[in-house]
């Protein structure tokens, strides 16, 4: 009954994104993360989001940073983030563990807990070393981590929902913990119209601690700071290349 | 019907008022029955109603599903399982109540004379017949997309709700998934409700014997009231 489906994968479910994250403030965050970028990297001029998503952030952000570009891992999420940003502004299929664009940017980013897909510290490891090599000297990074092991709330259910003028969407989010693993096992319930849609995707995410976090960024040569006074999240980790 | 949703039932209506409902109902009924002793709750589901009208009268129920009726029982309610078209419990009521647009399963206007002529049926001499309809022709919309969600302890529940209009009968769809702590499951309930005007009760309470009487602004859809005669 509930086709099963990667994370993010699939035109319906990717078309459903933004419906299901509607309540989420961007243009809050899209204001403190220009402070925060402007505020460790005065004169930054361009900008890469990694796991940019259909693109809600990079499309504002482009504003401010009119040289960037995105990387995803969907190739569903390129596409509707490759609609959304402005002209110029590239959206490339990547992983962020090996992707290569080969130049560097003023400011790279990674948002929405992202980075917990790497699951194991020698990925996320990895993974910031990437975007690391993809900072000019003195860049800044942004990582939005994911749940920490004490933050992450196992066995609890959450209903979300969501409804505009031609669709409507409930998700039943189902966490539990395996190992050092957070799994948000989701039932998707997607209305078009008339027409419903149902879909599982099984997220599983590394809950690393704060320490890990900062060792990763360490190892690829950044400066290390946490600042936990942005809007409506887990706070972000802030890093210049040395 | 009412299968899988009984084990859902009260964490979807959680925030309903019943206890409001039901001191607005024992005054509609107070108001024309001034000494009505007993009562008989049509179509009663889980018995949320039953529970504050127990305070007031000596109330049982009637409940064509045998998964409501028996959440019903287990509250300690006096449930007997039937169909409101065609039931014959062998005694009467000083009222009968059919609340909460329940008579929308009655099935067109035919099921409605059925089960309005059987509630009749059931009134003592001077009693009084109480229905809340669902909704009138007009009242109710097709593609009317609904998204709800509700958590309480180990438990947690979504609803999407798609509403069809197919003449006089409004269907909603409603995808269920709900969680109760050990597995999560996925389930339709499709309810094919008949919309009734004044006409319809008019004429389903005058065959029956008594005068509809139309009553807005007491519950939260449209009430229609009648007294049986004396003899």
């Amino acid at each position: 009954m509930y086709a099963e489906s990667a994370p993010y994968d699939g035109d319906v479910l990717a078309a459903s994104y933004d419906l299901i994250f509607s309540r989420r403030d961007y243009t809050a965050e899209i204001a403190f993360l220009t402070g925060v970028i402007r505020e460790a990297g005065p004169g930054t001029a361009s900008l890469l989001d990694v796991a940019c998503g259909p693109g809600r952030h990079l499309a504002a952000l482009a504003e401010e940073f009119p040289d960037a570009a995105g990387v995803d891992l969907s190739e569903a999420m390129v596409s509707l983030a490759a609609e959304r940003v402005p002209e110029g502004v590239p959206v490339t299929l990547g992983d962020m563990r090996d992707f290569d664009l080969g130049r560097r940017f003023g400011a790279v980013i990674c948002l929405f807990g992202s980075v917990g897909y790497m699951r194991e510290t020698p990925a996320l490891d990895e993974a910031v070393a990437r975007m690391a090599a993809h900072l000019e000297p003195g860049g800044v990074l942004v990582v939005e981590p994911w749940h920490h092991p004490d933050t992450f709330e196992a066995d609890r259910a959450i209903p979300v929902i969501a409804r505009d003028d031609g669709r409507a969407i409930t998700t039943l989010i189902v966490q539990r913990v395996e190992g050092r693993h957070g799994i948000m096992d989701m039932r998707h319930t997607v209305a078009f119209g008339t027409d419903v849609h149902t879909f599982r995707e099984v997220h599983e995410l590394g809950l690393f601690t704060d320490a890990e976090y900062r060792a990763s960024f360490e190892a690829a040569g950044l400066s290390v700071t946490h600042r936990d006074d942005a809007p409506g999240r887990p706070g972000l980790y802030v890093g210049v290349l040395r | 019907m009412y299968t899988d949703f009984a084990s859902v039932y009260d964490l979807v209506y959680a925030g309903k008022d019943y206890a409001a409902e039901s001191a607005s109902v024992t005054a509609l009924i107070r108001e024309r029955v001034p000494r009505a002793v007993s009562l008989l709750d049509t179509a009663c589901g889980t018995g949320g109603h039953l529970r504050h009208l127990t305070g007031s009268f000596t109330a049982e129920g009637l409940e064509l599903s045998t998964e409501m009726a028996a959440i019903a029982r287990e509250r300690g309610f006096d449930v007997t399982i039937g169909d409101m078209r065609g039931f014959d419990l062998g005694r009467r009521f000083d009222a009968v109540v059919c609340l909460f647009g329940a008579i929308g399963y009655a099935g067109g206007v035919s099921g409605l004379d059925a089960a309005v002529a059987h509630m009749a049926a059931h009134l003592a001499p001077g009693g009084v017949l109480v229905i809340e309809n669902f909704h009138a022709p007009g009242e109710f919309f097709d593609g009317y997309r609904v998204a709800d969600g509700w958590a309480d302890g180990g438990r947690a529940l979504t609803r999407l709700s798609v509403s069809e209009l197919r003449g006089d009968v409004g269907v909603m769809n409603w995808h269920f998934v709900f969680d109760d702590g050990e597995e999560t499951r996925y389930f339709v309930d499709r309810h094919e409700m008949s919309l009734y005007g004044d006409a319809d009760f008019e004429r389903a309470f005058a065959a029956a014997g008594l005068s509809a009487e139309r009553l807005d602004g007491v519950l939260g859809r449209t009430v229609y009231a009648g007294v049986a005669g004396r003899s």
